[in-house]
């Protein structure tokens, strides 16, 4: 799809130079990825095309979404964007240990940042172009309040390119929420995590985008040695939503667990995207994948594991599951493995189906209603993967979010 | 008369770790011999350095095998000179058939000697016999080797092994480990059966109750990498009496 | 394993590594290098083909002409010159033939060697065999004893001439002229493949078995082979190929179909071995096939084994429709690599019918410099009501310097169709070496067995008769991949 086609308005964007001018060029020699694209294969964005939108750039203030009150709720300090920019109020007095600049201003981090995910990928080429905010967080020390970015916004032709660049020195610690509730029409944050030597970050991320938001995220994670990231993400918005995640270990000794649970409903399109590139020796990644799918929704997962010559002691670990509610729902999965090395213990597993018969009879026959049934049976093929979570403050602004998708699955 | 086996000062180290620290003991042809210890003295290093194993690296003294030093010799080459090691822990090989495993190690010794490959139906005959005294039945034997075997059966089927592959020198590691009494009876006699004088064994327990029933002609306790104490087969009974405690300190 | 010590000591001393490297000289006749429409032509021509048969390949070599080159799997493919090479060759005395005492005895020399003995008193029992040599089919065995039972097995020109409703009725029903690259490329220049019919209701009394053979310099093979079991029949049917070893690559564009109709079985087993090349890369045969079966009739069954052991790059996917309701796919799969050989190889499983299962066992092992990429989609359609599907996908790595490669394809649009994927990577244990090592076994044997346990699963759907030569094969094909 030619780039021409959708936004038009990247007048804004042609006066930037160095990092931005280039991803912008890029953005415009390659636009959307076409349907050849083998990344793309099971997520095609015809829907974008044709579609204008144009990229906020000036902050508007508008009542407070549900991720204000989840961060309110486990204590957190609030970032705020609004169609992708940053409340400048949020910048200042961050707690202690954190401490947030602007992004434009250091052609390093933003080369650095593009770095993190693959080249010319369109949501990174795209969101530097356009960039309705660009934010460094930096991270010293052990920081105990949680940090919640908190996504909102509105208008169809809105989109919205934020962009976050966390960076945890050596030895840090960060719990890091991140809320995604917005209407716009396009939502495409670009982020980038980078965890330096024995820093650890907790990270969850719930994405309940308006049903006719396309939501495209792409976050690029470094792991240095011995640092790791418990991570989870909870899809349940969008008309189209793909978050795509790229993880390079960079030194050895460290752990990534990379989970997330997808749902859709109604014509919804959830792509889970993972990419773990083991490029040292003895770092291990497990991934927890579920997804349940009704309606006429679809689902994507494609992990791939790489794991490159000499990278010997890895541990990669998959496992995805899917649960498909109805006879209109498709599900879709590429779990890869790419060894170039021998001494590896490296495992995936799919398994896609529906709600065991056996068990919802066993239930109904002790005169639990069927709807109420199949929630509970449903709970139960997600209840594992959240337990997975270590952070018990940041599991409990996620299982709210769940059980409010299945409340709605019991009145429908 | 040369020594069936001669360890004569040997030391031994796992990665930079050293393990045995100046270990000589002499086995003449037909003796058993057992070796006791508390765990981590260095048990089943020893086992493992006579076997020949990677990563067991020899850094003093040397092996004899009837005068000759195994030192340079691989694993294989050891086995097929005569050294069996009945394994702790005995190693699964999924879909390796328990008759082609068998038949392959009793081939690579007739290849070495010059002699004609075992003829396949004899080979059916005899290892069916022997499996029998060992209370092994057709359908263990059509399994993969040790995949799904119980405790006792894998024991079991080590004795098997040394039973066709008829070794000079058989070092039993732990044998009794995981042995309920019955599971243990049947594999001692098994082991009782192979006693001959042109055999040696050298057998390694933690625990005196093996020895009640593979009684040995000397008993040596090993303890910090060291033998501390050797005697005949009463020094057993002393262990199992005042346990370690007091040989531990003895260095 | 003492078999397979003696085995590769004997290769060795015959003929250098690979055991069929030899060349047969032998007079040929051999059409102009390179390849446009009158080359099409004068295959055509010179296999006295009907009218239709020509327009077909002319159909699928303009299609040709407006496809690329498939780029999406993990194979480093150097470029092909498609006019340096020859698309036909066939050897000069070969005529029709009556009965083999009027073949060449150079060509029956040369299969004696490969070990595939045509002549009547030494031929294998009960394995009926269509020898193709190079372009043509030069000999087919037991032909009497089939037709008695109302089989039929002959080579595929001969079908095209003699029963030419049910070519043009099958041929390019299960891979259409146009389905990809090489298979367009095939349909036009196919010189030569085996044909076999089995009516209604006939168990095939005996194994059939085709063995490829290419022997000219610069030749292409592309042979074609069509397998049409009628209701309730049933037949297990057998692929060898081999190639001398030559310095320059060898094409090798083969095409296989196969339509099972209601309650019919086909077991359709390959044991591939052509020149992989030599240890530093130089040579060897591109493999690349469509195979691909449809069970068109409820409860029908096709089951695809492959031991492939050779080629320089293999690209093939053998497939299975599953349209008939309750039908059943089979996919079981060896590969192994070695040097700087590389494979991408799998399967797809179209489930459409109701009922339908599949099973799909592969097991990778990669060693030397190796690529060994399992490919496979599993696709459930809405229609595929309470389908089925099982795929395990294992990968072996012998050395630190090979790829293992696991990308499975699923898409699931039934709720009531369960698949279920598993794969796993890893290396053999040292714990496995060393326990066998202690029992007196040779390295490279102990490694030779471990693999073959590795490949069980597999092993034991072939054919008996070619089981011990594939583990034969898999004991030679792993020389020099370890220590």
């Amino acid at each position: 799809m030619p780039a021409s086609m959708t936004l038009p308005d990247l007048a804004s964007a042609t006066a930037n130079s160095g990092v931005r001018s280039s991803a912008l060029a890029n953005w415009q020699a390659t636009g959307w990825p076409g349907p050849r694209v083998e990344s793309w294969r099971f997520t095609k964005l015809a829907l974008l095309e044709g579609k204008t939108f144009a990229p906020a750039h000036d902050f508007a203030d508008q009542p407070a979404g549900a991720g204000m009150d989840a961060a309110e709720s486990i204590g957190a300090h609030v970032l705020r964007f609004v169609n992708g920019v940053v409340d400048p109020s949020d910048i200042e007095n961050a707690p202690e240990g954190v401490n947030i600049s602007a992004l434009a201003a250091d052609e390093d981090a933003m080369s650095h940042l593009r770095q993190m995910v693959p080249p010319a990928h369109p949501v990174s080429d795209l969101s530097l172009a356009v960039m309705s905010a660009g934010i460094i967080i930096d991270i010293k020390g052990r920081v105990d309040m949680p940090l919640m970015l908190s996504f909102e916004g509105d208008g169809a032709t809105t989109s919205a390119h934020p962009v976050v660049f966390v960076r945890l020195f050596e030895g840090s610690y960060l719990q890091l929420a991140e809320w995604h509730a917005s209407t716009a029409g396009l939502s495409a944050p670009l982020t980038g995590i980078d965890i330096a030597a024995g820093a650890r970050l907790e990270q969850v991320k719930v994405q309940t985008d308006g049903q006719a938001t396309t939501h495209l995220a792409a976050t690029g994670v470094t792991l240095g040695a011995g640092a790791s990231i418990d991570g989870f993400s909870l899809s349940t918005g969008g008309r189209l939503a793909r978050l795509e995640t790229h993880v390079c270990f960079a030194g050895e000794g460290a752990d990534c667990n990379l989970s997330a649970i997808y749902m859709g409903r109604g014509e919804q399109h959830q792509d889970i995207t993972t990419y773990m590139d083991h490029a040292v020796p003895n770092c291990t990644s497990n991934q927890i994948i579920r997804g349940v799918l009704d309606d006429r929704s679809r689902g994507v997962y494609q992990g791939r594991v790489h794991v490159a010559p000499d990278a010997q002691k890895t541990d990669g670990q998959q496992m995805a599951r899917a649960l498909l509610l109805s006879r209109k729902a498709e599900v879709d999965a590429k779990p890869e493995l790419e060894i170039y090395a021998d001494d590896v213990v490296c495992a995936h597993g799919a398994t896609v189906g529906e709600l065991d018969a056996t068990q919802l009879f066993y239930l109904t026959s002790r005169g639990i209603p069927k709807d109420v049934a199949r929630a509970m049976l449903i709970e139960a093929f997600l209840i594992d993967t959240i337990e997975t979570i270590s952070n018990e403050t940041l599991a409990a602004i996620l299982r709210p979010v769940a059980q409010a998708w299945m409340a709605e699955q019991e009145t429908l | 008369m040369t020594a069936l086996l001669e360890i004569r000062d040997l030391h031994a180290s796992v990665g930079d770790k050293p393990i045995l620290k100046g270990i000589s003991l002499t086995i003449n042809p037909g003796e058993v011999h057992a070796i006791m210890g508390p765990n981590g003295s260095g048990k089943s290093t020893m086992s493992y350095v006579l076997a020949g194993r990677d990563g067991y690296e020899v850094t003093g003294g040397d092996i004899l095998m009837n005068g000759v030093s195994m030192l340079e010799m691989e694993p294989d080459e050891r086995a097929r000179a005569g050294m069996f090691l009945a394994f702790q822990y005995p190693v699964e090989l999924p879909g390796v058939g328990g008759m082609s495993f068998l038949r392959a190690a009793v081939n690579a010794r007739h290849i070495e000697a010059g002699e004609d490959e075992v003829d396949q139906l004899g080979f059916v005959k005899l290892v069916r016999g022997k499996a029998r005294d060992l209370g092994i039945d057709d359908a263990m034997l059509k399994r993969a080797v040790n995949v799904g075997f119980s405790g006792g059966e894998k024991k079991r089927y080590e004795i098997l092994q040394m039973a066709l592959l008829e070794p000079t020198m058989a070092v039993l590691d732990e044998t009794d480990s995981g042995l309920d009494v019955d599971a243990l009876r049947i594999v001692s006699e098994g082991v009782n059966l192979l006693r001959d004088p042109g055999r040696s064994m050298l057998v390694i327990t933690h625990y005196q109750r093996l020895l009640d029933h593979i009684v040995p002609d000397y008993v040596h306790i090993l303890a910090g990498g060291k033998i501390r104490k050797s005697g005949s087969k009463e020094l057993a009974l002393e262990v199992e009496e005042s346990g370690y405690a007091g040989i531990d300190d003895a260095a | 394993m003492a078999a397979t010590t003696e085995t590769i000591e004997q290769v060795k001393e015959a003929t250098g590594t690979y055991k069929y490297g030899f060349v047969t000289d032998i007079e040929s006749d051999k059409a102009p290098k390179g390849l446009n429409e009158d080359i099409v032509r004068f295959i055509s021509a010179r296999k006295e083909e009907p009218e239709w048969m020509l327009e077909w390949r002319l159909k699928a070599y303009r299609r040709w002409l407006t496809m690329e080159s498939p780029d999406w799997a993990k194979l480093d493919i150097p470029p092909i010159d498609y006019q340096d090479s020859y698309y036909y060759s066939a050897p000069k005395t070969v005529k029709k033939l009556d009965s083999l005492d009027e073949v060449d005895p150079e060509l029956l020399a040369t299969y004696e060697k490969l070990g595939i003995p045509l002549n009547e008193q030494k031929r294998l029992a009960n394995v009926a065999v269509d020898a193709v040599f190079d372009s043509v089919s030069v000999a087919t065995t037991f032909r009497e004893e089939l037709s008695k039972a109302g089989v039929i097995f002959c080579p595929i020109s001969e079908a095209i001439r003699d029963y030419p409703e049910l070519v043009q009725r099958y041929m390019g029903l299960v891979v259409p002229v146009g389905d990809n690259y090489f298979a367009a490329l095939n349909s036009a220049v196919f010189t030569d493949g085996s044909f076999v019919y089995i009516p209604k209701g006939v168990r095939c009394p005996m194994e059939l078995s085709t063995y490829f053979r290419i022997n000219e310099q610069n030749t292409g093979q592309f042979e074609r082979t069509l397998i049409i079991a009628e209701d309730e029949a049933y037949v297990s049917y057998l692929e060898g190929c081999t190639a001398p070893q030559r310095d320059e690559n060898q094409l090798h564009a083969a095409v296989v179909e196969l339509v099972a109709m209601t309650d019919a079985e086909i077991k359709y087993s390959t044991v591939q071995n052509w020149y992989p090349g030599d240890e530093n890369g130089k040579g060897g045969i591109y493999n690349f096939v469509t195979k691909r079966g449809v069970c068109r009739g409820d409860r029908a069954k096709i089951s695809w084994t492959q031991v492939e052991t050779g080629s320089a790059i293999t690209w093939k996917y053998p497939s299975c429709v599953l349209r008939g309701k309750d039908s059943v796919g089979e996919f079981y799969s060896v590969a192994l690599t070695n040097n700087h050989q590389q494979a991408d190889t799998g399967t797809k499983m179209i489930h459409i019918g109701e009922g339908s299962r599949s099973t799909i066992i592969s097991k990778g092992i990669s060693a030397g410099l190796s690529q060994n990429c399992y490919r496979g989609l599993v696709h459930m359609q809405p229609t595929a009501e309470n389908a089925r599907n099982f795929t395990q996908c294992d990968s072996l790595l012998i050395g630190d310097k090979c790829g293992a490669h696991t990308v499975p394809y699923i898409v699931s649009r039934n709720p009531s169709a369960k698949i279920e994927h598993e794969a796993t990577t890893s290396r053999i244990s040292e714990d496995q070496m060393f326990y066998c090592l202690q029992r007196g076994i040779g390295e490279e044997d102990a490694v030779s067995l471990i693999v073959n346990g590795f490949c069980k699963e597999v092993m034991k759907e072939l054919p008996m008769e070619f089981v011990v030569e594939a583990q034969k094969l898999i004991g030679i094909s792993l020389e020099g991949s370890v220590g």
